[in-house]
């Protein structure tokens, strides 16, 4: 079954992907920190259950992975692909992952909280994405009563995400805000409008190939659509501006738009070591130049694959085994070449 | 910005509570008010504490909601302050007051309008929509809007109506 990401959604010359997730938790049982061994177990045979019990759809669609049969690539994988965190799978917590079969939906079990559901899909698809969590969460509700109180909504172990505990999110690209620098007050604007801005792989990351994630950081007071809909409004303003300066940039001086693209698309075709950053560096220009068109050999859906595919987890699942760094960095120019030279 | 209610001028960024005729009176005041104001006697040092909402202010007698330690999960006032996590639902209870101050610190508004799980949406939502309901009724009757404002008035009596029934 083809994985989500291999797919173009709505906007997606600028907007990479949306993610929406839902922190829920179990009522009458502690948060995950405070849990012992046998409820952290107790709760991920319920919520297995809630999905499961009487239901061949969902059990068409979702597997469940438990997290002490993983090795560590399988593991740095889920990780990369933003499917678990890092501090889940640092913890000793009796946890695991409820994952559809094209990896778009997931349950992830005994993290911060509970629960936390997640949707993502290609482009702009934030309601779409939210759509999905909150039928899930409908499904799930059937059979789990989760923590909830009428004046401050689902709880959550961290009083920060309460109220809808929704986070919702988008990755977007941005190479002529960045390289104009325009990008800063929009940056600044956007702290100020409640919202956050990270890199890449999340917290207190930096942008690495010009790729900013936006989501929102206020959960209460507002209704989950609401809170969508200001990350659109927002977001579509940030497109237009990210459209104008490509166009500028191309009329203002084409020919050094162009050389600076195909100085990135020649490396990534031909170079022989290539570390992480470097070739989200170059991907960055290769993608600018296939959403103007400047670029027709390869598709935006090629440049998706490699940039999920690059990291190391992702790179030793191809190879099947583990790498040291510099055998990755070969390996890893193999594969972009591999990709860049499909046609 | 909330202003100190001694001075009316500064912002104020000290919140304590006391107990004054068996009536709980809030105070929120600016660090110099507090200061100079014998009668309030704050420790600065504690200041910081206000943040979270934890009242750590000398010489008032009696403060009902400092309950130090959720009974249910264990969880204490000083270990939430150190990590901002709580131990489980029981604690917003508990922590109540310290909650409240903080998540309007955090979302500037404390009242939750999203989702509503199914189990109880039925008379929740209707006790929502009837707030929203006689909110928007105050603001046409306040902008002389009466057409909308009967129109309004309509849908608060029908879904009234239903609830006796």
């Amino acid at each position: 079954m083809n994985k989500w990401y291999i797919d173009k959604g709505p906007d997606s010359d600028v907007v990479i992907s949306s993610r929406v997730r839902l922190a829920r938790n179990v009522k009458n049982y502690p948060f995950p920190h405070k849990t012992t061994p046998d409820m952290q177990q107790e709760i991920v045979e319920k919520t297995k259950e809630a999905l499961f019990a009487g239901n061949q759809k969902m059990l068409e669609i979702f597997r469940y992975i438990d997290f002490a049969h993983l090795d560590t690539i399988d593991k740095a994988v889920l990780v990369e692909k933003h499917l678990v965190s890092k501090e889940l799978l640092e913890s000793n917590r009796f946890s695991g992952l409820l994952l559809s079969n094209d990896e778009q939906i997931s349950i992830m079990i005994n993290e911060e909280d509970h629960l936390r559901i997640q949707c993502m899909a290609t482009g702009m698809q934030l309601s779409k994405a939210w759509e999905i969590c909150n039928n899930l969460d409908d499904l799930l509700s059937e059979k789990m009563d989760f923590a909830w109180f009428e004046n401050i909504g689902y709880l959550t172990s961290c009083p920060t995400n309460i109220g809808t505990a929704i986070r919702a999110s988008i990755m977007m690209h941005l190479p002529a805000l960045t390289i104009t620098g325009y990008i800063k007050p929009i940056l600044e604007a956007l702290g100020k409008l409640g919202m956050a801005v990270r890199g890449l792989y999340g917290e207190n990351t930096e942008a690495s190939g010009n790729m900013y994630q936006v989501s929102n950081q206020i959960t209460l007071g507002k209704s989950e659509e609401d809170i969508i809909l200001s990350i659109k409004n927002i977001a579509q303003q940030i497109i237009e501006q990210e459209r104008t300066l490509r166009q500028e940039l191309f009329n203002q001086n084409r020919i050094r738009l162009e050389d600076k693209i195909f100085r990135s698309f020649g490396i990534l075709r031909n170079a022989r070591l290539m570390d992480t950053k470097e070739t989200l560096k170059l991907l960055s220009d290769v993608r600018l130049g296939v959403d103007m068109g400047i670029i027709r050999d390869i598709e935006i859906q090629d440049v998706n694959e490699i940039m999920l595919l690059i990291q190391p987890g992702g790179l030793q699942k191809k190879t099947g085994r583990v790498l040291k760094p510099d055998e990755s960095d070969s390996y890893r120019a193999e594969f972009v070449r591999q990709m860049m030279n499909r046609k | 910005m909330l202003l100190c209610q001694i001075c009316k001028q500064r912002e104020a960024t000290v919140h304590f509570t006391r107990i004054i005729n068996q009536q709980k009176v809030e105070m929120y005041v600016c660090e110099q008010c507090a200061r100079e104001n014998n009668d309030i006697k704050v420790n600065i040092n504690k200041l910081l504490h206000s943040i979270m909402g934890i009242d750590n202010v000398e010489g008032v007698e009696e403060q009902p909601f400092m309950i130090k330690k959720c009974e249910n999960c264990g969880m204490t006032v000083e270990e939430f302050n150190k990590t901002g996590m709580l131990g489980c639902p029981k604690c917003y209870e508990v922590f109540d007051e310290s909650i409240k101050t903080m998540l309007k610190r955090i979302h500037g508004n404390v009242k939750h309008h999203g989702k509503i799980p199914g189990k109880l949406s039925g008379k929740i939502q209707e006790a929502r929509t009837l707030n929203d309901l006689k909110t928007r009724l105050k603001h046409c009757v306040q902008n002389e809007d009466y057409e909308q404002a009967a129109q309004i008035r309509d849908k608060i009596r029908a879904i009234e109506k239903n609830k006796e029934h």
